[in-house]
């Protein structure tokens, strides 16, 4: 199909981004953009608020690497009612974070309506770790990466589509606090991405990661005061299953061909200004698509789309002006024609 | 007693610099130009990976690559 006007809306995950770095903190500028868009492909990050994901129902919900696979025009997405979901859970936390996860799931059965299909804990604990780059980024490491694909392996034999891994990720509490405070990274992010990235490159299904917390990281969450206010969804309640479990529901399944959405019919890609050093970014201008680059969204990283020589950039320098020149591409009107002064032609 | 573990593999983390091959090269030969580098000089499967940053003619690339423990494999069998 090609008279639907569809939009990424893209922050990369563990870079300190202002709009979108804390949980679900993207989801109104996500929304907005979903306002104008018929269909929005985002990632979880973007929309994941804790227990809460209030994504409308036209976002495509799609993990990181498959959204890679989709911009370099390896896979297609095709949308769905519904996913069966497996969860997986790692082995090894006190009892109470087993509790908190239990009960989120079950909440998100009672009143989201999700279907569980399975529920299994990993053999032996998965040993993630959050770790922060130079950049002052925070990605993962992985040190027993097959225990984690066993037990999704499990979960696929049982019937699942869609897969929620929840691993304890081991993090310097002062990086938490710098992040509650609004002066850090989220120092979970990075490791979350990695985790779902493995698990989609290894199945080729939607996949999404949440924090199993300690009994310790339970309490620090909930008894840290007054937070920044784009990270207090994780400190009234650090229900990280919830916002995943709503997400990958309905989810949109990965295929090679006969896709509802190929990348041919991206008609835009919302970015911060400063990432564009990622595959959608890179890969647009193969495609013909126009990346519009929002310098309020600031970010750690610093590879603005000048020092990449990228020709089909628009700058916004906020969500408003990224709204109104979405706007004007879907009614077929050239941004530029909503300034002044008038670009002269001149014949060649 | 020893510890046997078999196919196991860890993801880790790699910053790296990649040389930008001419000027003038936009965006999509850039991608090509780091995929290539990535098949051509690692070994294992790069799952993640941004550029952070461009200094003195060269991209500045974090990445998170899915490698074979070789310690793991030193450890099996012994």
């Amino acid at each position: 199909m090609t008279n639907r006007f569809i939009v990424a809306h893209i922050i990369p995950t563990g870079v300190k981004a202002d709009i979108g770095g804390y949980v679900g903190d993207a989801t109104p500028a996500t929304n907005m953009i979903a306002s104008i868009a018929d269909k929005v492909i985002s990632h979880p990050n973007v929309v994941n608020g804790v227990a809460l994901n209030l994504a409308n129902r036209n976002i495509l919900y799609v993990e990181g690497y498959s959204l890679d696979k989709f911009f370099k025009g390896e896979t297609e997405l095709k949308e769905v009612e519904k996913n069966k979901i497996g969860i997986v859970l790692d082995k090894g936390i006190e009892q109470e974070g087993y509790d908190l996860a239990m009960n989120t799931i079950n909440a998100l059965r009672t009143i989201g309506g999700v279907e569980i299909v399975c529920l299994h804990t990993t053999e032996k604990e998965v040993q993630t770790r959050a770790v922060k780059t130079k950049s002052n980024s925070f990605v993962g490491e992985i040190k027993h990466e097959q225990i984690l694909i066993d037990a999704c392996n499990e979960a696929v034999r049982e019937g699942a589509q869609a897969l929620a891994i929840s691993l304890n990720i081991r993090i310097d509490m002062k990086d938490l606090k710098a992040y509650f405070d609004g002066k850090g990274a989220n120092p979970y992010g990075g490791a979350e991405a990695i985790i779902s990235h493995l698990v989609s490159a290894k199945f080729g299904l939607p996949a999404a990661h949440a924090p199993l917390l300690s009994k310790y990281e339970i309490y620090r969450e909930t008894h840290s005061g007054t937070v920044d206010p784009r990270a207090a969804a994780e400190a009234i309640g650090p229900a990280y299953l919830g916002s995943v479990l709503r997400g990958l529901g309905r989810a949109p399944r990965l295929v090679a061909h006969g896709g509802d959405v190929s990348v041919r019919d991206v008609d835009a890609i919302v970015l911060p200004y400063t990432c564009m050093g990622g595959v959608p970014a890179l890969a647009a201008q193969k495609w013909g698509i126009p990346v519009i680059a929002v310098k309020e969204n600031t970010t750690v990283m610093k590879a603005p789309p000048d020092i990449l020589q990228m020709k089909n950039v628009i700058v916004a320098e906020n969500y408003w002006e990224a709204g109104g020149i979405l706007a004007a591409m879907k009614e077929g009107i050239d941004p530029q024609e909503l300034r002044r002064p008038v670009r002269k032609l001149t014949i060649t | 007693m020893p510890v046997y573990i078999i196919n196991e593999s860890v993801i880790m983390v790699i910053s790296t610099r990649i040389k930008i091959p001419r000027d003038n090269v936009d965006s999509a030969q850039l991608l090509e130009h780091i995929l290539e580098y990535f098949k051509n000089n690692i070994s294992g499967e790069v799952l993640r990976f941004a550029i952070v940053g461009v200094s003195m003619g060269e991209l500045v690339i974090d990445a998170s690559i899915k490698e074979k423990d070789t310690v793991a494999e030193r450890n099996t069998g012994k």
